[in-house]
């Protein structure tokens, strides 16, 4: 690995020194590992680039993300929306303000717990809305665990 | 569009979607191949004028892509034309298409052998990962987007060190990277199912 290796990224931004330039291009012309790694680079450079000339577009999508921060359990897109809302934050109620947060690291924690049992967690497939709590309460087969007190619908706060 | 910046008119018809398309990428492979090409303004031009030569004669191809695909494809050749300027720059053989060499326009070495990640991801979804930054990440990424040197995000962000932002940008991408990485391949998966 030579040193052009590292400087890809100062590189793309034209940030190196004329000499340091030069060197980069030559190195690039022969090594296909930063090839590779620049051709991502510049995939993405393209992509953000063009993505994010407007201000007002990026900025949308920062206060739509802050919404969704506030809102317990949204936190992150791999919640589902139905997750039970009284499981964990029982155990450690969240401050109101990392609330989303928290709840997203307790269904992280919750769900390691149970890898995906659609017996025991209902609210895991995103698909299964709330009659999925009706559903009929078999055995995890891998926890072994029924799941009952988890079958309650989320409440909202 | 930047607010403010007059959009020219654009006929109908394919050659006026093909001007539509030149007209918004332009600006950007301008802005990537000047910090790229180093000081030479021609092999900048040149380079930049290979890529959408090449657009415009695979037009017919490409304007039927959704748009990911054909930004990654243009991507791609302007990678491929890139590497082979690194290339005449250490070897002194000139490649460089003229009247004489004209049908390597027409060799298309620039589809992928397997789809790549980037054929999917949209612009929204970069939008979309970028807000999910924390927040100097997500300042130093997008005033860098909008063409800042690393010294004057410096500035604008109350830095003392340009290298810092390097920093910044270095982990935006990467965390980006990863981000988009894990969208597309959802998506691939849903797609396969
Ligand atoms: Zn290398």
């Amino acid at each position: 690995m030579s040193t052009a290796c590292e400087d890809l990224q100062p590189f793309l931004d034209g940030s190196l020194s004329a000499e340091d330039q030069r060197r980069v291009r030559g190195h690039l012309a022969t090594c296909d590992v930063c090839a590779r790694r620049f051709h991502d680079l510049l995939q993405l450079e393209m992509l953000a680039r063009l993505a994010l000339e407007d201000p007002a577009e990026s900025e949308r999508w920062v206060s739509a993300r802050q919404a969704r921060e506030t809102v317990p359990g949204s936190w992150d897109d791999d919640v589902p929306e139905n997750w039970p809302g009284d499981v964990l934050a029982t155990q450690v109620p969240p401050p109101p303000d990392r609330e989303g947060r928290a709840w997203h690291q307790g269904a992280r924690r919750f769900r390691r717990r149970c890898p995906g049992c659609a017996n025991c967690c209902p609210w895991f497939a995103k698909t299964e809305a709330v009659e999925a709590v009706s559903a009929p309460r078999l055995p995890c087969p891998r926890t072994s665990r029924s799941g009952g007190t988890l079958m309650r619908p989320r409440t909202r706060r | 569009m930047v607010p403010g910046r007059e959009e020219p008119p654009v006929r109908e018809g394919s050659g006026g979607e093909f001007a539509a398309f030149a007209i918004r990428h332009q600006p950007v492979l301008v802005a990537i191949a000047r910090n790229v090409c180093g000081k030479s303004a021609s092999d900048c031009d040149d380079l930049v004028q290979d890529v959408l030569l090449r657009a415009l004669l695979q037009w017919e191809r490409l304007k039927r892509w959704p748009e990911p695909a054909r930004r990654a494809w243009l991507v791609r050749v302007l990678h491929n034309r890139f590497l082979d300027q690194c290339r005449r720059q250490g070897a002194e053989t000139d490649r460089r298409v003229d009247l004489h060499n004209v049908h390597m326009l027409f060799e298309d070495p620039e589809d992928a052998p397997e789809p790549e990640q980037w054929e999917c991801v949209t612009e929204d979804e970069l939008r979309q990962a970028v807000a999910r930054l924390n927040e100097k990440l997500r300042q130093a990424f997008e005033l860098h987007a909008r063409g800042l040197r690393h010294a004057e995000i410096a500035r604008r962000m109350n830095t003392p060190s340009a290298g810092t932002v390097g920093t910044w940008l270095f982990h935006a991408r990467r965390r980006l990277k990863a981000m988009l990485h894990d969208t597309a391949e959802r998506r691939r998966q849903e797609r396969e199912r």
